[in-house]
Order: C-alpha cells, then sequence, then structure tokens
C-alpha cells in the first residue's frame, strides 16, 4: 500500500515540483493537486488522501483556513509546505496548533539542484513519518 | 530531474510570473490615488509571496531577494495595519519594474540577473521605516545562500503542542463549514430512523456519514457528540447493518445526537440541517404507533379468540378504533378496511342490531391476521398483503352482515323500493349495500334529511380535511362513488344523511369550501331533487379545477419526497471554481482540429448526400425499371440482386443521413463550447492601462483619472496579445495628445483632473470598446492640411470631405498632428499600425473629436476570430464569401431599376441612392457573361458606408472555419481570408473594408464620395 499524497498549492509549477519530489520514493503516491483551500476540500472528499501537503498563501481559501475544515472532515495527516510558514514561526505554530503534523519549508532551487537527491528526501521524509510508514 | 520536467518548469514559471505581474500593476497603480481593500492588499502580498517562492524555486536569487523585501513590506501592511504611503507605493513600483526586467531576462536566458542591491537596501530602509524605525535586518543578508540545513524537518511531536490547553478555535466560518457537512451528512443518517431502511443499499453510506460527523464533531472538539457518534459507529460498522436487540439503543443514540445538534444550533447561527431528523423523529413515533398497533392487534385476536367474547364486545369495539386511530396517524391514506368493518359489527352487535355468533367471531379473527399483516408490511416495507385476499375477506364479511342485517331487519326488497320511490338516484342504489340500505332507511325514518354532495377533494388538503371533519360530525355518508367530469378530474359524489335543514348544511359547507372544492349540493326529499348549491359558474370550476390540479403536484410531490429523506436533502455541493490551466497551443491545436473537424463533416455531408449520389441512384434505379418493364431480364436472377443491392444502398444511406445529422449537433455544441474555451475577461488587457497612464502622466505633470468600465466583457483569447499595444498607444495617444495640462485645463474652465475612460461592452457577436478622454480634441482641418501635405488626397478632394471623415485620416501612415515629438508619440508611427492590427482582429477602428471637449476612440471587434458567419456569392463561377456581419440586406433588383447618377450606377433604395457595384470588375475578375433578368445585390456596409455590392448568384449564409492565409493570397486586394468548403473548394471570404477601397479606385481619378451611412437621405451618390 503507497501512501496517498495530495498536494495543494496556488502555483502549478510547485505542484509540479513537489509532485515530482513526492514521486520520487515509491512507496508514495501523487493521486491528486488543488489549486486552493476550497479546491483542496473538495479534493479531499473525493480522493481520501492520506497525507496531504498544504500551502498556506493561497487565494479563496488560505491554508490555515482550509486545515481548520479539513480537520472536521477528514482523517487526513496534514504537512504544511510553505515559506510563510518558517520553523517557530508564527504561524507554523497555529498550523501546529491546528494539527498539522509537520511544517516544512517549500523546496528551493529546484532546477540547479537535483530535487529528490537533496532537499527532496525532507518532504517524503516527513510524508513518510507522519503516514507511519 | 528530466530535462522534459525543466522545461515544463520554466514555461510554467513564465506563466505564473506573468501573471502576478499583471494582477500587482494596476492595484499597485491605483494604490497611488486611492486606499485599497483589504482583499486588494491581500492579492499584492500573495501575488509577491508566490514570485519570491516561484523564484526560489527556480533558484533567481537576485529577483528572490526583491520579492522577498517587497512581500515583507505588503506584510507590514497587511498585518501590521502600516499605512500604504505614496512613497511605499512608489518603491513597490519600482520593485515591480525591477522585478519585470530581471523576469524577462531569466525567461529568456535562465540565468539570475545582477543583485539590484541599491533597490533591495531601499526596499530595506522603507520596511525597517515602516517598521518603526528597527535598524535590524530585514530578511536574511545578500546574497543568500542557500543553507543546507535551513530545511528542517520539526521532530516536535504534535501532541506537545496540542495539550498547550489553549481554546479550540470556533469561529463562525468554521461552524458554517459545519453546518456544511451537516448538510451533507445529516439526510443520510436520518435514514436510519426507518426500520426499513435497506441496509444493503444504504448502509455504507450511513456508517461513512456518521464518520463523517464524527470527524467534523471531534474537529469541533464537540466531545459528547463524538462520543455518541462513536458509539453509533461502533454499533454500524461495517456496513450498516443492525441487530434487532440493538435498534433500540441506535434510536436513543440518534435522539441524543439530535439534541446535541439542537443545542448547537440553538447557541448559533447555523441550520444544522436537524429537520432532516425532524420529520422522520416523527416517523420514530410512528413506529411506536405501529409497534403497538399490533400489540392491540395480538389482544384484540386473543380477545375473540378467548371464551368470554360475549362479555368483550366493547373491549373488541374499543380496540378496533383505537387501532383505526392509531394507523391513520401512521398512514392516512391507507384505511385498515377490515378494522373498519370488525368496528361496525361489534358496534352493531353492542347496539343489539345482531347477536354474535361462532362464524362471526371466525371471520373477524381472518379480519384481524389479515389487518396485522397489512400493518406489519407497513413496518418493514417488504412484505406486501395480496389486495386480492383482502378484498375478498371484506366481500365475505360484507355478505355475513348482509346475511344477518336482513335476518334481523326483514324484507331487503321492500327497503329497495322504498328508497327508489324517495328518489334515491339510480347510479346510487346500484352501489347500496344491504348495510347501507339498512342504515339509510333507518336514517330516514329518524326524520333525517339526504343529500348529494359531489366534491373535489383533490384539492387544498385543509379544505378536504375540513369538509371531511363537517361531514363525520354532522350526519353520515351511507355510500360514495367517483365520478369524473370532463377535466380528467376526479370528483367524490356523496349519498348522506343528515340531521341539518339543506339551508343549513349549504351554508355550513359554503362556509369551509371557501367556494374552491364543493361543486353542488342536492337534497333528496320524497321523490324530488332540489339544488342547493348552484354548481359553480363552469369557468370558474375550470379554474378551480386547475387551481386544484397545481395544488395536487404541490402537495403529492413533497409526500412522496418525505419517503426518500435521502434524495429530498441531498447536499447541494458547494460550488467553486475549479479551474485547469491548458496552454494556449493546445488549445489552439485543439480548435484547428475542430476546424478540420467541422470541414471533414462537411465533405461527408456532401459525399454521401450530394446530388451527384442522388442522380446516380436515379440512373440506376431508372435503369433497373426500364429493364425491368421491357423484360428484358434475361437474367432476371441478377436483376433482382441490383434491386436488392439498391434497396439497401437506400435505406443504409438513410442511416448515413441521420447519423449525419446526429453528428452535425453534436459539432455544433462542441463549437460553442470550444468558443467560450478561447474567451476571456478584457481586462487582461485593460489591466496593462493604468500602469501606461500613470507612468505618461507624471512624466508630463498632468493629472489623468482613468476609469475603465466592462471589464468583465469577454474577448478571444487570441485577441488580447494583439490587441494589448493598440490599446496602450491609443491610451498614450489620450493623454499625451489629447489631456492638457493642469493649468491649461484651468484656463479653459475644466476641471484639473482630466479623465479617460475606457469601456469595453458586448453588443451581440461583436465587442466595442472605448476611448474617451475629455482634454484638447483633435481640429480635423489640421488633420486634413496635413493628410493633403502628405500627398493623401489632393486640394479638391479636401473640400468635398467631411469634419468625421477628415478625422479619420489619423490612421493614415505617416501622419502626426502632434507638434512636438515626444517620447511616446509623435513619431507618426503608431495609429496606422493601430488601424491595420485592429483590421487584421476583423474588427474596424474610427475616431471622433469636439474641439476643446474630447476625443473618442471607437474599436469594434468580433467576439471571436476563427469562425464567422459569411454570405456566399458567387461570381464567374467562383464561390466567395462575404462576413455576414457587414451584410445589411440581399434582394434582386430588374436591370431597369438601375438608374445613373452622374455616370455611376445606383438603384433608388426607400427614397435613397444606393450606389451599385459589381463585385467582378472591383476584384479584378472576368464578367460573367451570362444576361439575366434581375440582377442579385448584397448591401454590404461598414462603420462609414454602405454600397451594393452586384454578383452572378446569391447563395446561403454559412460558418466558415477561417484558415490562416497565405502570404500571397493576403496580398491579394479584397480578400481577407479563406475557408474550405464541405466539398473541399477553397473560398475567398472578402474583407468589406478592402472593397470599400477597391470600389472608389476602381472609378480612378475620381475619389470615392459614398453616402454615410447614417446619412441615407443625402441624395447625392457617386462610386
Amino acid at each position: 500500500m503507497t501512501v496517498k499524497v495530495l498536494i495543494i498549492d496556488d502555483s502549478v509549477m510547485m505542484q509540479m515540483i513537489v509532485s515530482e519530489i513526492v514521486k520520487s520514493d515509491s512507496a508514495l503516491e501523487v493521486i491528486g493537486t488543488a489549486d486552493n483551500g476550497m479546491d483542496g476540500i473538495e479534493k479531499v472528499r473525493a480522493l481520501k488522501p492520506d497525507v496531504v501537503l498544504l500551502d498556506i498563501e493561497m487565494p479563496v481559501m488560505n491554508g490555515l483556513d482550509c486545515m481548520k475544515r479539513l480537520k472536521l472532515e477528514s482523517k487526513a495527516k496534514v504537512i504544511i509546505l510553505s515559506s510563510v510558514a518558517q520553523v517557530g514561526s508564527a504561524q507554523a505554530i497555529e498550523a501546529r496548533q491546528l494539527g498539522a503534523a509537520d511544517v516544512i519549508a517549500k523546496p528551493s532551487g529546484a532546477v540547479s539542484l537535483d530535487l529528490s537527491a537533496k532537499k527532496g528526501h525532507v518532504i517524503t521524509q516527513a510524508v513518510k513519518n507522519v503516514a507511519g510508514v | 530531474m528530466s530535462d522534459d520536467l525543466i522545461e515544463m518548469l520554466w514555461d510554467q514559471f513564465t506563466v505564473e510570473t506573468e501573471e502576478h505581474l499583471q494582477a500587482m500593476e494596476p492595484i499597485l497603480v491605483d494604490a497611488e490615488s486611492e486606499p485599497l481593500g483589504a482583499d486588494e492588499i491581500g492579492q499584492l502580498f500573495r501575488s509577491m509571496h508566490s514570485f519570491k517562492g516561484l523564484s526560489k524555486a527556480m533558484n533567481l536569487l537576485s529577483i528572490e531577494a526583491i520579492a522577498h523585501r517587497s512581500e515583507d513590506l505588503l506584510g507590514l501592511i497587511r498585518d501590521e495595519g502600516v499605512e500604504f504611503t505614496p512613497e511605499r507605493v512608489s518603491i513597490l513600483l519600482d520593485a515591480l519594474d525591477a522585478l519585470q526586467v530581471l523576469r524577462e531576462l531569466a525567461v529568456d536566458t535562465r540565468e539570475d540577473g545582477e543583485m539590484p542591491t541599491d533597490l533591495v537596501k531601499r526596499l530595506e530602509k522603507v520596511y525597517n521605516e515602516a517598521k518603526g524605525g528597527s535598524s535590524a535586518p530585514v530578511a536574511e543578508p545578500i546574497p543568500e545562500p542557500i543553507p543546507e540545513p535551513e530545511v528542517v524537518v520539526e521532530e516536535a511531536p504534535v501532541e506537545a503542542e496540542k495539550s498547550d490547553n489553549l481554546p479550540p478555535l470556533h469561529d463562525d466560518d468554521l461552524l458554517e463549514f459545519f453546518d456544511e457537512l451537516c448538510q451533507q451528512y445529516n439526510p443520510e443518517i436520518a435514514k436510519l430512523i426507518y426500520k426499513g431502511y435497506d441496509a444493503s443499499a444504504d448502509g455504507k453510506n450511513i456508517v461513512d456519514a456518521i464518520d463523517g460527523m464524527l470527524q467534523a464533531a471531534g474537529g469541533l472538539e464537540f466531545t459528547n457528540m463524538a462520543d455518541t457518534l462513536t458509539e453509533l459507529y461502533e454499533i454500524l460498522k461495517p456496513d450498516g447493518e443492525i441487530e434487532d436487540d440493538q435498534r433500540d439503543q441506535v434510536f436513543q443514540l440518534l435522539s441524543d445526537y439530535r439534541e446535541m445538534l439542537d443545542v448547537v444550533v440553538s447557541s448559533s447561527s447555523i441550520n444544522g440541517y436537524v429537520g432532516a431528523f425532524k420529520d422522520d423523529t416523527e416517523k420514530l413515533d410512528i413506529d411506536k404507533d405501529l409497534l403497538e398497533t399490533t400489540n392491540d392487534l395480538e389482544s384484540l385476536s386473543k380477545l375473540l379468540t378467548g371464551s368470554h367474547i360475549d362479555n368483550n364486545v366493547r373491549k373488541v369495539v374499543h380496540y378496533c378504533k383505537a387501532i383505526n386511530a392509531r394507523f391513520t396517524i401512521a398512514a392516512p391514506h391507507q384505511p385498515l378496511a377490515p378494522i373498519y368493518l370488525l368496528e361496525d359489527v361489534f358496534s352493531r352487535i353492542q347496539d343489539k342490531e345482531f347477536s354474535l355468533h361462532e362464524k362471526l367471531v371466525e371471520i373477524s379473527v381472518t379480519a384481524v391476521d389479515i389487518t396485522h399483516k397489512i400493518v406489519l408490511g407497513f413496518i418493514d416495507k417488504t412484505s406486501y398483503v395480496d389486495i386480492g385476499l383482502i378484498n375478498e375477506h371484506i366481500e365475505t364479511f360484507q355478505k355475513i352482515i348482509t346475511h344477518e342485517l336482513s335476518a334481523e331487519a326483514g324484507d331487503d326488497e321492500d327497503h329497495h323500493e322504498f328508497l327508489e320511490n324517495y328518489g334515491i338516484k339510480p347510479h346510487f342504489m346500484e352501489l347500496l349495500t344491504a348495510v347501507n340500505i339498512h342504515d339509510l332507511r333507518k336514517s330516514i325514518d329518524e326524520g333525517n334529511d339526504v343529500y348529494e354532495i359531489v366534491a373535489d377533494l383533490d384539492g387544498d388538503m385543509t379544505v378536504t380535511q375540513a369538509f371531511v371533519g363537517w361531514m363525520q360530525e354532522n350526519g353520515q355518508s351511507i355510500t360514495s362513488r367517483t365520478v369524473f367530469d370532463g377535466d380528467e378530474k376526479t370528483k367524490f359524489d356523496f349519498l348522506y344523511v343528515s340531521s341539518l335543514s339543506p339551508a343549513d348544511a349549504k351554508k355550513q359547507i359554503e362556509d369551509i369550501t371557501a367556494d374552491k372544492s364543493l361543486l353542488a349540493l342536492t337534497s333528496i326529499h320524497d321523490g324530488a331533487s332540489e339544488e342547493v348549491v348552484a354548481p359553480v359558474a363552469s369557468e370558474k370550476v375550470e379554474e378551480s379545477v386547475k387551481t386544484a390540479a397545481t395544488e395536487e403536484k404541490e402537495v403529492v410531490a413533497p409526500s412522496v419526497e418525505a419517503k426518500k429523506p435521502a434524495e429530498k436533502a441531498k447536499p447541494s455541493k458547494a460550488k467553486t471554481n475549479t479551474t485547469i490551466r491548458v496552454e494556449s497551443e493546445t488549445l489552439d491545436r485543439f480548435m484547428n482540429q475542430l476546424g478540420e473537424l467541422v470541414l471533414a463533416r462537411g465533405m461527408l455531408t456532401h459525399a454521401i448526400l450530394g446530388l451527384d449520389i442522388q442522380e446516380s441512384f436515379n440512373a440506376v434505379n431508372g435503369f433497373v425499371g426500364e429493364l425491368d418493364k421491357n423484360n428484358e431480364s434475361a437474367n432476371g436472377q441478377s436483376l433482382d440482386v441490383v434491386k436488392k443491392a439498391l434497396t439497401v444502398l437506400e435505406s443504409q444511406q438513410d442511416l448515413i443521413r441521420q447519423a449525419d445529422l446526429q453528428i452535425q449537433t453534436v459539432l455544433e455544441r462542441l463549437q460553442e463550447d470550444a468558443l467560450s474555451l478561447r474567451v476571456v475577461p478584457i481586462s487582461t488587457v485593460f489591466n496593462r492601462l493604468p500602469r501606461v497612464v500613470r507612468d505618461l502622466s507624471v512624466a508630463q505633470g498632468k493629472k489623468v483619472k482613468l476609469e475603465m468600465v466592462g471589464k468583465e466583457v469577454r474577448i478571444d483569447k487570441g485577441m488580447v496579445d494583439m490587441l494589448v499595444d493598440p490599446m496602450i498607444h491609443m491610451v498614450r495617444n489620450s493623454v499625451d495628445h489629447g489631456v492638457e495640462l493642469p493649468e491649461d485645463r484651468i484656463k479653459s474652465n475644466k476641471s484639473e483632473n482630466a479623465i479617460v475612460t475606457i469601456s469595453a461592452k458586448q453588443q451581440g457577436d461583436r465587442v466595442r470598446i472605448d476611448i474617451i478622454d475629455d482634454g484638447a480634441g483633435i481640429d480635423h482641418q489640421r488633420v486634413l492640411d496635413k493628410a493633403v501635405s502628405r500627398g493623401l488626397l489632393s486640394e479638391r478632394e479636401s473640400q468635398n470631405i467631411n469634419a468625421h471623415q477628415a478625422l479619420q485620416y489619423i490612421f493614415s501612415p505617416g501622419l502626426s498632428t502632434a507638434e512636438k515629438v515626444t517620447e511616446t508619440s509623435g513619431r507618426g508611427v503608431g495609429m496606422d499600425v493601430v488601424k491595420n492590427t485592429i483590421i487584421q482582429l476583423g474588427g474596424e477602428v474610427s475616431v471622433a473629436s469636439t474641439v476643446g471637449e474630447g476625443s473618442q476612440m471607437n474599436i469594434v471587434l468580433p467576439l471571436t476570430a476563427a469562425i464567422q458567419t459569411t454570405l456566399m456569392m458567387e461570381i464567374n463561377n467562383q464561390r466567395v464569401a462575404i462576413p455576414d456581419r457587414n451584410v445589411e440586406e440581399v434582394f434582386e433588383v430588374a436591370e431597369s431599376e438601375i438608374q445613373s447618377v452622374k455616370g455611376r450606377r445606383a438603384i433608388l433604395l426607400r427614397n435613397s441612392f444606393l450606389p451599385i457595384v459589381h463585385l467582378s470588375d472591383i476584384l479584378g475578375f472576368p464578367r460573367n457573361q451570362e444576361e439575366r433578368k434581375n440582377t442579385p445585390i448584397a448591401v454590404i456596409k461598414n462603420e462609414e458606408f454602405r454600397i451594393g455590392v452586384e454578383v452572378d448568384v446569391l447563395l446561403h449564409r454559412e460558418e466558415l472555419f477561417l484558415k490562416d492565409i497565405h502570404p500571397d493570397l493576403a496580398a491579394l486586394p479584397g480578400v481577407g481570408g479563406v475557408s474550405i468548403c464541405g466539398d473541399g473548394s477553397v473560398i475567398l471570404v472578402l474583407d468589406t473594408d478592402q472593397l470599400f477601397e477597391l470600389a472608389a479606385k476602381f472609378h480612378e481619378g475620381d475619389y470615392l464620395k459614398m453616402q454615410k451611412s447614417q446619412q441615407n437621405t443625402d441624395g447625392l451618390v457617386a462610386v
């Protein structure tokens, strides 16, 4: 059984990068992407992921509002993946209070660095940790 | 990471950063003149934030540094209430410019630009001042390394932070969301209340719904509710099956859950969809009623079979009444006929009308058994009672009673005769049972009146109930029948006895029914009938019947639905705009292929259904017929084969024709949808303009307010890119040439703030864009002088030209009226390019102006570029098409009606001369020399002119998919595009504006003097 991951980020480019990273680990599977919190909730409802990788700053519905709702809706573990949520920031703490299983920074230098080898493992490892794999 | 992916990432980076730049620019420009709303600041922040993230991902650190610091500043403004001062706006605009430049560089070269240290420092300074003079560095020092351990997986256990005992985060939004979940799940959960719900079909959904609400309640820390739901979940999992002995527990938990929901609802503004349970909780009580009914029936059965039945007659009647009452609550429309009869029999026994004996007891027990079955069937909705059995039973029952009654009460026929003589109509007489006759006779003997009441009881339920109530209270319905009137409406015809006088009865019924359901009351007495209530006027009846019919629908519908709560309250899906991005290239390819498909279908239609094939069929048919007739079939067998083959072919052709029609329908829909894919809001273009206006007005020291109307109007995506430059150019022109300096404006008694308005609106299948300024206006004489001095027209021609026509020369090459050449305009290139571009888009552009008051540029564009409706016509055996929007009307005229006005051909059309010209002439085609009585003419027009175009044949309107035109073809005068017709032939699509020019040139030397389309009565015409 692979871990089913949903990626919620308003940037398609970020969706692509994060998907690529997640897909690099054979234990993980990207079952979908969503463009904002509202869309994300719909997708969670439909796709029933195990883990949600969630951005914070998004139009329509931001990540924290989305989390509050997800908590009412799904047992999926939520990992905040956002550069806003730097370790120890107010938003990171709020996200934790809302029950985020983890808070990690977005990947950087995607093109020049080999993501799946260097930065990527941070994300894949976090996903596997919270999914208990 | 594969190269492909990196390519895709760069593409995506290009698209997304462009979007963010475009989103930010107009907001920032606005911010200079008016305070921004929270939404707009939020948008700025998010876009800048995304810009930062995107560039960071691509390792573009210079961009990231600017975006990062801009985001920090915007963060202060968004979250800390820091004022958005002009200085702050200004530096963010600078940042935007820098981002734009660096982004372009990155997109082109995939290299990071040089770190703009100055700008970054200035941003930091502004940020620090905004923060309150703190000198602490804003962000990480530049250049920013990518510190490997920066990304740390927080290992801190989640529980630790959760135990902080922070108050649960309740807010209205969250409750609202809870409400949505209630709406989604509660109707599902409410299904449980039905004892008979189908676990195999609904069970899984119910369990899921409980799980969903459990999650929701847990999330909101409604602990009790969560506990209750957990218990429910434990009982029901995995598939919703409930053991009989768990049923009570489930009901208890459900009702607890409902109470908890009530608490939430009463302490907040949400609905909670408790209603899903409400109706059904009453059903719960009904279940109890039904349960008690069965208990009563069991007791009744025991009574009847017991040894003391003689002493328990009263009890039996009591039970029957109770059972009937209970069951009526549970199932208002399903009378328990056997029990009614039982009650009747035992009431009569009680009244000593006849006595109890064994046979009667036996049949009573059967009646109870059958009733039991009916009730049980009603409870679990699975077993059905054989209606035939019930009826048979009732018949037997009635026979026995009849027998008893006639045995007790004497001669049956005697009564019959009496009633007939009394005036009871035959249609009732034949219905009357012995019991009825007995009752009726008795009632008459007691001095009661007899009525026939015809009533429409299908209408308003309350009226019906009141009426039935009145009947029960004031007398006895002996029998009834249903009658149909012409309106397919069922009415009830009652034979009724009452102690009321006819007048009282009439009045009371009128009070109840308010003219609505009661149609007539007839008093029957001693062989005479007397109408008491006149039938309502027939028109009114009809109306009331109609009303009743509609009401019936309204009444019936919910009652049907009430049985299926799941359908009744299906969660209405929260409407969200899910979008996907599609590359415009993909879209174009899609459109192209769709176009090909349209063409291919046309060819198919032509090939299969064309005249050729029909003629071939006819020929073969004729040939075969001929052979047949002449009996030339030396080979009769093969002739039959041919005939058979022909039939098959013809029937296949029919099939193909049908399929073709279907394909056409689908294609049309597909085309419509595809076209809507191509349209985007014109704001994509408009949003580029505020910055242009702002920069230029600042540079020139002018005060300009830009107003934009109709941003939501949609245009073809393909036009957006082409439209941006012309729009920018025209807006620049307005500010540069049109708008005066503030001091000059004050001198001319104008407000020092100039207003430039850009508006878009859709007019049919066209979009009209106006660019209006209240500046100095354009002096048409100067335009004309310039045009003459450039040799665009002769001195003499210039005298015959009106102001409006003169103004249009600003679109000619090499014409600029600006007295000094400025940075942005005045070089005399531009307006002609603008015009060409608009024409390429299939549009038109014109200008109007009043000196001293301002100018107005007007662009009209087709909504979609690719598919156009055209009028097909033929000249010299060649088919050509003219865009239908340019065709005003078509008609034929006799050659004799064509007159000569100043040597030009023209016709008198509605009191106005219309110049006409032959299409072959102006396109340089040889004339078709065939003699014709009438000449077909198409009147074509543009903004300015209208002329009549003679053709050889006018064909029909057709939707043409315009193909990219080959440059050589494009150079042909008058040709605007090509399309390929169904039969594969090439169609030239003509350009109307060029046609006017050609028409003018056709009469060389004499410049076009055509009437303006607005001034049809001018009369003076020349082509």
